[in-house]
């Protein structure tokens, strides 16, 4: 049974135990959404989503095993989604009607009327 | 089968003879060859973009010109933009010169995935057939910025076929970039480590950086303003509730770093031009190096500097102001290192030389005066105005525009194995920087004036610097036309240009001028770059 | 064996690590591609709360044994990441057979879910839901919720009305373009089982199983975080 000298292979065992706690937290995500929690809903579902994508990354996608340039190609892309995320909404939230006239609010006000 | 007549004077088999067929050229692996099919193709393209601003230029000599109707114009300048940006500039250096060179400058036998390179090749005659296709049914208006939801909504012309034409080849864009990471990271020969690589290659690295990151917003961008046309629905249209602030949000995320996808490999070129033609090894290597990467890096950081009148807050407004600041003293700490390596250098003012010194110092006039819009207070006042399109075509046009001539016509020897004419390369590269300067400073004044852009009429009092531009625009045209006639002359006339004509620095340089199909007789070893101090230039 | 490594690389090896960086800078540019329509679906998430909520609860009433059809939808995709996972590391070990049962279970899966989108796509089409100029007519029980929605919220009816079908413009453009990406992992899954079939994958070279099993974890990903955003964000 040859394997190339970098390979690490994982035992079966290894991936349906996370297999179940992928299934766990998908049950927990379900179950969270039926109760109200306010604002905390969007941040338990997303935070679940979070742990769901890096057990898959980490243990199915093998980049526990992969090489420090693996890491730094899957931190980027996340890290570039997360400037445009967070730029494009923190330019939405702080915008201010404090140097606007009635006329020149944010549209966002206009539209609801 | 049909073939291409050869140019009888190769003896030697090289990458450029070793089969005829057309199917040996349209169904290539070789980087050298796919560079050469893009070369064609971006040139039938600028010709396209720089025809209709010719038009432009002709309509805006008098206030109140007939030349073209007001649509037209609309037409003319989404036109020029488009092919310009999406088909021209992006692709240009990297797709040409980055294609040839990489693997030559690394000392690999080709990229790493030769056959995503020539699919790069088709997504881009695909994507500009449909591009042009728009165009003679009739155009598109929006301008190459598609705002919404003047492109989404009210517009009546092709949107979408331009829109999947860009679309298509954003994906060309991205499979280069693709291409380039994992070449230079995987594909370098021994003694190639990133401290030894030429600065060309760092500039491409981080252009390719930008391509795979940013390209794919735009993609799913303009889909969404397809959508939006297709159902009838308000995406960005704020008539049915959109917000048409996040589609510049999302476009300008792309737009931005493309600027720099456009500027970045021209550095690259200017550093290998500097070096060579004074004799000297860079001042500042790693610092080169290195804000190329920042420059992508902080590229990214500043896309709403496009959107400062747009309605956006005012504190992200100052943020992104701040910001736009930064990422200029990146590009500044290249133009000094590129000028401390001039200092004490054994300068030789040859054609390619000539492109770089009217490099440093009109990129420097359009880096100043982008400095002036990210201002906040100096951008109301001249914010869509001629002072913008000035700005932006001494970058693009007196920068990035005059590094490719000169990296072609520095590498066209190794290209071609043929020398062309010196003399006539220094009078066109004269003319081309005086045609450009008549062409776009009086732009500048224009703008601060008042006289905006995109208008196909103009008050008279803005006559006078029209009709320079105008007459400036001509001396260009001739400054472009020159190097294609002399160019193609020395593909059979020109004399054979040897390994190293010009004793220049470089892994390129080691091999045949033009190369073998497989670069190097044998894997090269690399030394340190820019060994200038090394050569022996007694008999020049 | 001198078609194991193309020419321009110098060993297996580099070829390998080559084409999985290869693959990884795909998958980044995938991550914004993807990126940006949620980048979309945030803001106006964040804008129209209250038609969006209401987008939520009616694309999560597709139910079947309690469970949302994105639940299910979620729960086959993880499956189909473990049987990748495993055929990944049968490929390894050359047990070809493992392989190909993995790469066919991957494959009913695969189908399965595009089966429940259907279903799903099929009801929501049966509310009026589809978003379109002229095509856009939510049915009764749906618009008496709008119309409550919005007297409680003192906005107009027109308005709510018109931010509620944003909602349906992302979820199908979302769901859509994640769907197109499934069917395009299917058919590369397909050419995979065949591959296999005919014995070329060894543990020396099965690279393209590794792969596409990085591509098809990827196209698990995006739903993973598709689910809670559409479904379940209230």
């Amino acid at each position: 049974m040859m394997e190339t000298s970098k390979e690490k292979i994982d035992p079966i065992g290894l991936y349906l135990l996370i297999y179940f706690i992928l299934l766990l937290l998908l049950v927990a995500t379900l179950s969270a959404a039926r109760f109200d929690l306010g604002p905390w809903n969007v941040v338990v579902a997303l935070a679940i989503g979070v742990i769901k994508a890096l057990l898959v990354i980490l243990f199915f996608m093998h980049v526990r095993h992969s090489s420090r340039l693996t890491w730094i190609f899957a931190g980027a892309a996340f890290l570039w989604l997360s400037l445009l995320l967070g730029l494009t909404l923190s330019e939405y939230f702080f915008r201010s009607s404090h140097y606007t006239t009635e006329s020149t609010a944010p549209y966002t006000q206009n539209v609801d009327r | 089968m049909a073939s291409i007549p050869y140019i009888p004077e190769y003896t030697v088999e090289t990458y450029l003879n070793e089969r005829h067929t057309v199917a040996s050229w349209l169904l290539t692996k070789d980087h050298k060859r796919i560079a050469v099919l893009f070369m064609i193709s971006i040139t039938v393209l600028f010709a396209i973009g720089g025809s209709a601003a010719v038009v432009m230029r002709l309509q805006l000599l008098t206030p109140h010109s007939t030349l073209v109707e007001a649509e037209t114009y609309n037409k003319l300048f989404t036109l020029h933009g488009v092919v310009m940006v999406f088909f021209f500039l992006v692709p240009s250096i990297p797709a040409t010169l980055g294609n040839f060179l990489v693997p030559l400058m690394i000392g690999a036998r080709d990229l790493a995935f030769p056959r995503i390179n020539l699919a790069s090749w088709y997504l881009y005659i695909i994507g500009s057939t449909l591009a042009l296709t728009s165009l003679i049914l009739g155009g598109v208006d929006t301008g190459w910025t598609f705002y919404t939801p003047y492109s989404s909504t009210f517009s009546n012309t092709h949107v979408i076929l331009a829109i999947t034409g860009v679309f298509i080849v954003g994906f060309s864009s991205i499979f280069t970039g693709l291409n380039f990471i994992v070449t230079i990271h995987k594909m370098r020969c021994p003694g190639m480590t990133w401290f030894r690589l030429p600065l060309f290659i760092w500039s491409m690295y981080a252009t390719s950086i930008i391509f795979v990151l940013a390209t794919p917003v735009l993609a799913i961008t303009l889909a969404l303003v397809a959508l939006e046309r297709i159902l009838g629905v308000g995406i960005f249209d704020p008539a049915l509730g959109g917000d048409p602030i996040l589609f510049q949000h999302l476009f300008w995320f792309y737009s931005h770093p493309a600027v720099y996808i456009m500027i970045l490999p021209g550095m690259g070129v200017i550093s290998e031009l500097i070096t060579c033609y004074s004799r000297k090894s860079p001042f500042g290597y790693v610092f080169i190096a290195m804000s190329s990467l920042a420059i992508a890096v902080l590229g990214f950081l500043v896309w709403a500097h496009h959107m400062f009148v747009a309605g956006i807050s005012i504190y992200g407004g100052l943020v992104f102001s701040m910001l736009s600041f930064l990422v200029a003293i990146p590009s500044a700490i290249k133009v000094f290192n590129w000028t401390s390596t001039l200092y004490k250098g054994s300068i030789q003012l040859d054609t390619p030389m000539l492109y770089a010194l009217g490099f440093i110092g009109l990129f420097t006039i359009g880096g100043l005066t982008g400095l002036f819009l990210a201002t906040l207070g100096v951008d109301m006042h001249v914010h869509d105005t001629y002072f913008v399109i000035a700005h932006f075509h001494y970058i693009m046009v007196g920068g990035a525009v005059m590094a490719y001539m000169g990296g072609l016509h520095f590498w066209w020897p190794k290209i071609t194995g043929k020398l062309y004419p010196e003399v006539w390369g220094r009078v066109a590269a004269a003319i081309l920087f005086l045609g450009f300067n008549l062409t776009f400073f009086p732009q500048f004044i224009l703008g601060y004036l008042g006289m905006p852009r995109r208008y196909y009429a103009y008050a008279p009092e803005f006559q006078v610097y029209n009709v320079m531009s105008s007459c400036g625009a001509s001396i260009l045209a001739i400054g472009y036309l020159l190097p294609f006639f002399y160019l193609m002359w020395s593909l059979k006339y020109g004399k054979a240009a040897g390994n190293n004509p010009f004793k220049a620095a470089g892994l390129e340089w080691t091999t045949a001028s033009p190369p073998p199909k497989h670069n190097f007789l044998k894997t090269p070893i690399a030394g340190e770059p820019y060994a200038y101090h090394e050569m022996d230039f007694s008999d020049v | 064996m001198s078609d194991l490594v193309a020419e321009q690389f110098d060993d297996l090896a580099q070829q390998t690590e080559a084409d999985t960086l290869g693959m990884w800078a795909f998958l980044a540019t995938e991550v914004l591609f993807f990126g940006g329509m949620i980048c979309g679906y945030c803001v106006y998430r964040l804008l129209y709360f209250t038609a969006w909520h209401r987008g939520s609860l009616v694309c999560d009433n597709f139910r079947w044994l309690g469970v949302g059809s994105g639940g299910w939808n979620t729960a086959v995709l993880l499956t189909s990441s473990l049987t990748v996972a495993i055929g990944v590391r049968a490929a390894q070990l050359g047990q070809n057979r493992t392989l190909s049962i993995m790469l066919s279970l991957t494959l009913i899966l695969g189908i399965a879910f595009l089966a429940i989108k259907a279903a799903e796509y099929t009801h929501e089409y049966h509310e009026g839901v589809v978003p379109g100029y002229g095509v856009f007519h939510p049915d009764d029980e749906i618009s008496a919720d709008l119309r409550h929605d919005a007297a409680q919220m003192h906005m107009s009816e027109v308005v709510l009305r018109r931010q509620f079908q944003l909602f349906w413009v992302f979820y199908f453009f979302m769901t859509g373009v994640h769907a197109l990406h499934m069917i395009v992992g299917i058919g590369l899954f397909t050419w995979l089982l065949i591959e296999t079939r005919r014995g070329r994958f060894t543990p020396q070279k099965h690279a393209p199983v590794e792969l596409m099993g990085l591509y098809w974890h990827f196209v698990d990903l995006v739903w993973i975080f598709l689910l809670p955003l559409l479904y379940l964000v209230r």
